[in-house]
């Protein structure tokens, strides 16, 4: 601690400017300051970019939930052209297509719940085909695997870029 | 600028000498001490060169806040999840769809939903306990009223456009019950009152409430009405199942309470028994 020439105040150590008078105080470099990865992520500069890059690995989120939301749809409209008689399946599997659609639209503006939201379902409803038929465990499982390591980016990416607009007091969008 | 010159004051006497005697607040600091930026009300630290309002350099991240109330939501929902699905698996394996085994099954499953339901709320006794001492003013008690009577026609007409359309066999809540023996105290716990206050205690206390940590009141509801709709695992019902999840949900914000959710729920059930036993609508 010491005290500022112009003011009097009780300046910290490693104070550049006094926090009352706003003047100028000697501190005990005078080299360039350096700023860590740390210091740097807190400017206003470093969570402009880190928002940018949370946001951009956020929106991945509708594009998955769209893909989602089109390969059932697809399948649904196979399942019906097929046989009429399968009537009662595509309509299961239309109804979740259109709920996915729903999903991708509402991840466009908020992908966090979205993500969230979209994550469940498909777990849900993944363990339900397994349970009717364990064959469907395997199939497509590649394709699985992405979507969940997608979704799973999305949401920890979405809950990190609230948190960085809760702590610098912005409204997050 | 100029300052404002300060306006004249209207309080005189007692009142006067006493503001006046209260320290004034601490002005401090009012500049940056990384940057000589000028100090607005309510930083935390400088947004120009991340210096902390305490005078220390450098902001360390805080910990993953929303990690806990997201995972307690999660973990309920599996857990749930796992005990419908295990019931899935037992009516199958039995090999018979109907009669008492199913019923049996069934009804241990609610069991075991109820305990886990109320160790959940028990960890998260903080967003619970509030929502159990409050009981609201009563037009809540009134909405839920009307509300249940709202989704109850939605949910029928729902069924019925499905049973009509596609031949989906209506779902028997009443005939199992009755058929096993049971009476209408037994019917009116297992299907009305057990879900009621299970399932809002699960999915409008729990998990809204741990939603609502990290989630703006709005998205909350709707995620928790997500998982209400598909819990229930059947395609078919979800449009109405999700429409009445959102009721529920925000029955829940706005009264502040767990009880008009509960009775709202407890009455849609209620008339879906009455519906069955008495020939429908």
């Amino acid at each position: 601690m010491s005290l500022c020439p112009h003011c009097g105040v009780t300046v910290e150590e490693t104070a550049a400017f006094c926090p009352s008078c706003g003047k100028a105080v000697s501190s005990g470099s005078t080299g360039p300051r350096v700023v860590d990865r740390e210091e740097l992520a807190a400017t206003g500069a470093g969570i402009k970019l880190q928002a940018e890059g949370l946001r951009k690995e956020a929106h991945k989120a509708f594009v998955c939930l769209l893909v989602v939301a089109i390969l059932q749809l697809v399948v649904a409209a196979i399942f019906y052209a097929l046989s009429p008689a399968l009537l009662q399946v595509s309509v299961v599997v239309g109804i979740i297509g259109v709920l996915f659609f729903g999903l991708a639209f509402w991840a466009r503006r908020s992908p966090f719940p979205a993500a969230i939201t979209g994550l469940v379902i498909l777990v849900t409803l993944w363990a339900l085909d397994a349970i009717a038929d364990p064959a469907t465990v395997a199939q497509g499982l590649l394709v699985k695997i992405i979507i969940i390591v997608v979704l799973v980016r999305a949401i920890q990416a979405g809950a990190r870029y609230r948190r960085l607009m809760q702590e610098t007091g912005t409204e997050h969008v | 600028m100029q300052d404002a010159p300060e306006p004249p004051t209207l309080v005189e006497g007692p009142a006067a000498s006493s503001l006046a005697e209260e320290p004034a607040a601490p002005a401090f600091p009012r500049y940056c001490s990384g940057c000589g930026a000028a100090w607005e009300a309510g930083w935390t630290g400088c947004p120009i060169c991340a210096r902390r309002g305490d005078g220390s350099s450098a902001a360390k991240r805080t910990e993953e806040i929303e990690e806990r109330p997201l995972r307690r939501s999660l973990s309920l929902y599996f857990a749930l999840l796992a005990t419908s699905l295990a019931g899935v698996i037992a009516t199958i394996s039995s090999g018979r769809p109907d009669g008492p085994a199913q019923l049996f099954i069934q009804w241990t499953v609610q069991a075991v939903d109820t305990l886990l339901v109320f160790a959940w709320c028990l960890a998260a006794r903080k967003d619970i306990a509030p929502l159990v001492r409050a009981t609201s003013g009563l037009r809540w008690y009134a909405f839920a009223a009307a509300g249940s009577l709202a989704t109850f026609v939605l949910a029928s007409l729902a069924v019925e456009a499905l049973v009509r359309t596609l031949g989906i066999e209506r779902m028997k809540l009443a005939e199992p019950v009755f058929e096993a023996g049971h009476g209408w105290p037994a019917l009116l716990l297992m299907v009305s009152l057990q879900p009621a206050i299970v399932e809002e205690l699960a999915f409008r206390g729990v998990i809204l409430g741990a939603l609502g940590r990290f989630l703006k009141p709005g998205e909350a509801v709707v995620v928790s009405s997500m998982m209400f709709m598909v819990l229930h695992l059947l395609p078919m019902s979800f449009p109405h199942l999700f429409l009445m999840g959102l009721a529920l949900g925000f029955l829940r914000i706005r009264s502040g309470s767990i009880y008009p959710p509960i009775l709202l729920h407890f009455l849609h059930n209620l008339y879906c028994i009455f519906a069955e036993v008495h020939g429908g609508l």
